[in-house]
């Protein structure tokens, strides 16, 4: 591949220095280093409270927080790591890498890029201020089922209004993706062409349409029936709370590939670069992405099957379910084949990935079973649950997040970032990963139901020995924000082509990426 | 003889939904299929495949 294109004018920019650099920039380089690191922020505030949780749960009885305040920190762990973490990480590599990816100067409404930013962190501290409030955060789960979130205090007003602001960022961002996917691609770069993660990008960015309005519906309800004297969700005003939750699982189902689908993007890169090969069956990858988009919105019921809905109803979510490992067994069984006889070595962006591969085929399987719905029915609710979605979500979205990183991070900053502590970041990761979240699969299987503070003595070892892994992986992503800073401040400095394997048009503008690229469109071969 | 598009655009969202396809099948969507009626028919198909669902479980809660 290659491209051809002017750099002479990369360093002339006339905007704000400083701080006001940052609020007024429409740079999407400068927007997707803020989304990145906002992400890592809230990473590590979604990780404390993960702490927290796990040292109350290191023995049976209450000794660190009360009941109240456990569900509290459950809640906003999952809302904080969901909406502040993961996707604003992949809305940050959206707008670092997709305008270079696909030849643009930059994204198409850079003003609406700006504040789709801005809107996250008056969004986030709504979130996280609400544990200040009287009567504490919200405490309904990142669910907000009624009838505990009608009950709630002003506390989970914030969250509804932090939701809506979320989404309203969403949205803007989803619009400003597709427009420049569909609008601004260099000159011979077809729809069939677009790198990976392009694609990725779009199909989720329609999902994200399609699905966060209904989000906004579903809290808006709760809103009126918590103020304005409603009785949607209320079945004491002969409203109906299962109502609620079938809305929000029809967003929220879509919304777990919304986290899934750019890792399987980034990981489409990654495994191609250090094996040496083309991504083997990229059009059976795309139809695949599509399809699994297409399925996401027929399967909210799995989640739902201990509700009382009929056997009939009960029968099609659990056998469109199973049918979804179909489409997403084709990218495992892809991303396996382009390693396969390659000439392959493990540099971190690598281990990541491989990593990956392996841990979220694990959390794949442990979906399988709880699609079942006579088995989902003894699970539901239980640490099983917990541990599935940690291995779909932590080893899925989260290491490929991390594997994403490290694979740019020359491109970005133009130096290399070290080596050595970067495969140490993801051994002592991929170990306590598994250490803090395998016995979770072993705890549900017992029983221990999820969101309780409190537990039955046979459940302590399992609990010991998760809590020391949880404590031992959230210690070591210090180490990333080490190796990353590490990084920015000097090492060897990066070529234009950091990695020998890699392709595409980012590759081709120097490292760091100046600050204007692509402002003659490339042409692609 | 060959195939009409139409036909054409349901066979690749069929092999779309098992998420293979050959190298040979997709060097031909590319060339005769618009982006529009491949999302048009992706639609149609999910309907069907969301009504073949339905009777699956029909016949299922209804065969004893």
């Amino acid at each position: 591949m290659e491209a051809s294109h002017a750099h002479a004018h990369d360093d002339h920019h006339h905007a704000p220095t400083g701080l006001a650099r940052y609020f007024t920039t429409t740079n999407h380089k400068d927007i997707g280093s803020m989304y990145m690191w906002f992400s890592l922020i809230m990473f590590f505030v979604g990780g404390f409270m993960a702490l927290v949780i796990r040292a109350e749960l290191f023995q049976p009885g209450i000794q660190i927080v009360n009941p109240d305040v456990f569900n509290q920190l459950t809640t906003i762990h999952a809302l904080v790591m969901i909406f502040g973490a993961v996707m604003p990480a992949f809305v940050g590599f959206a707008n670092w890498q997709i305008p270079l990816m696909v030849g643009a100067s930059d994204m198409a409404f850079a003003r609406m890029n700006n504040w789709s930013f801005w809107l996250m962190p008056p969004a986030a501290t709504l979130l996280v201020g609400s544990f200040l409030v009287p009567g504490g955060a919200a405490g309904s789960g990142w669910t907000l089922y009624p009838p505990l979130s009608i009950q709630g205090g002003i506390s989970v007003d914030m969250t509804i209004l932090a939701v809506h602001i979320m989404g309203a960022s969403s949205i803007m961002g989803s619009i400003n993706i597709i427009t420049t996917i569909l609008n601004m691609r260099a000159p011979g770069m077809t729809l069939m062409r677009m790198p990976m993660f392009v694609w990725t990008w779009l199909i989720t960015a329609y999902l994200l349409i399609a699905v966060m309005p209904v989000l906004a519906g579903a809290v808006t309800m709760l809103l009126t029936d918590r103020h304005f004297g409603t009785h949607f969700f209320n079945a004491a005003g002969g409203g109906d709370p299962t109502m609620f939750m079938h809305i929000f699982w029809f967003f929220g189902h879509p919304e777990v590939y919304i986290m899934i689908l750019p890792a399987f993007g980034i990981i489409s890169h990654i495994i191609p670069t250090f094996a040496r090969k083309q991504l083997f069956g990229y059009s059976s990858m795309v139809y695949a992405t599509a399809s699994i988009a297409l399925l996401s919105f027929i399967v909210w019921g799995h989640h739902m099957f201990t509700v009382g809905m009929p056997a009939a109803g009960n029968l099609f979510f659990m056998y469109a379910t199973m049918l979804i490992a179909v489409p997403t067994g084709v990218k495992v069984f892809n991303w396996i084949a382009t390693m396969w006889r390659g000439s392959i070595t493990f540099e971190t962006p690598m281990l990541f990935a491989v990593g990956f591969v392996s841990l979220f085929t694990i959390g794949g399987f442990s979906g399988l079973v709880l699609a079942v719905t006579p088995v989902d029915i003894t699970l539901h609710n239980t640490y099983y649950v917990v541990a599935h979605f940690h291995y779909v979500l932590f080893s899925g979205a989260i290491f490929s997040i991390m594997g994403g990183a490290y694979y740019w991070l020359p491109k970005w900053t133009g130096h290399m970032y070290d080596e050595t502590l970067g495969k140490l970041h993801f051994w002592l990761t991929a170990i306590s990963f598994n250490i803090t979240f395998f016995p979770q699969h072993f705890l549900g299987l017992a029983g221990m139901p999820r969101r309780i503070p409190d537990y039955a003595p046979q459940f302590t070892e399992f609990n010991q020995i998760s809590s020391i892994g949880a404590f031992l992986l959230g210690f070591s992503q210090l180490l990333f924000l080490y190796v990353v800073i590490k990084c920015i401040r000097g090492g060897a400095k990066a070529e234009a082509k950091a990695w020998e394997g890699a392709e595409g048009l980012e590759w081709t503008v120097p490292s760091p990426a100046p600050y204007h690229t692509f402002e003659t469109p490339p042409q692609f071969h | 003889m060959a195939m009409p598009s139409l036909v054409r655009a349901f066979v690749a969202v069929f092999w779309g939904f098992l998420g293979i396809r050959s190298d040979r099948g997709y060097q031909n969507d590319i060339t005769k299929l618009s982006f529009g009626q491949v999302a048009a028919v992706g639609i149609v198909c999910t309907l069907l495949f969301i009504a073949s669902l339905v009777g699956l479980v029909y016949l299922v809660t209804h065969l004893h």
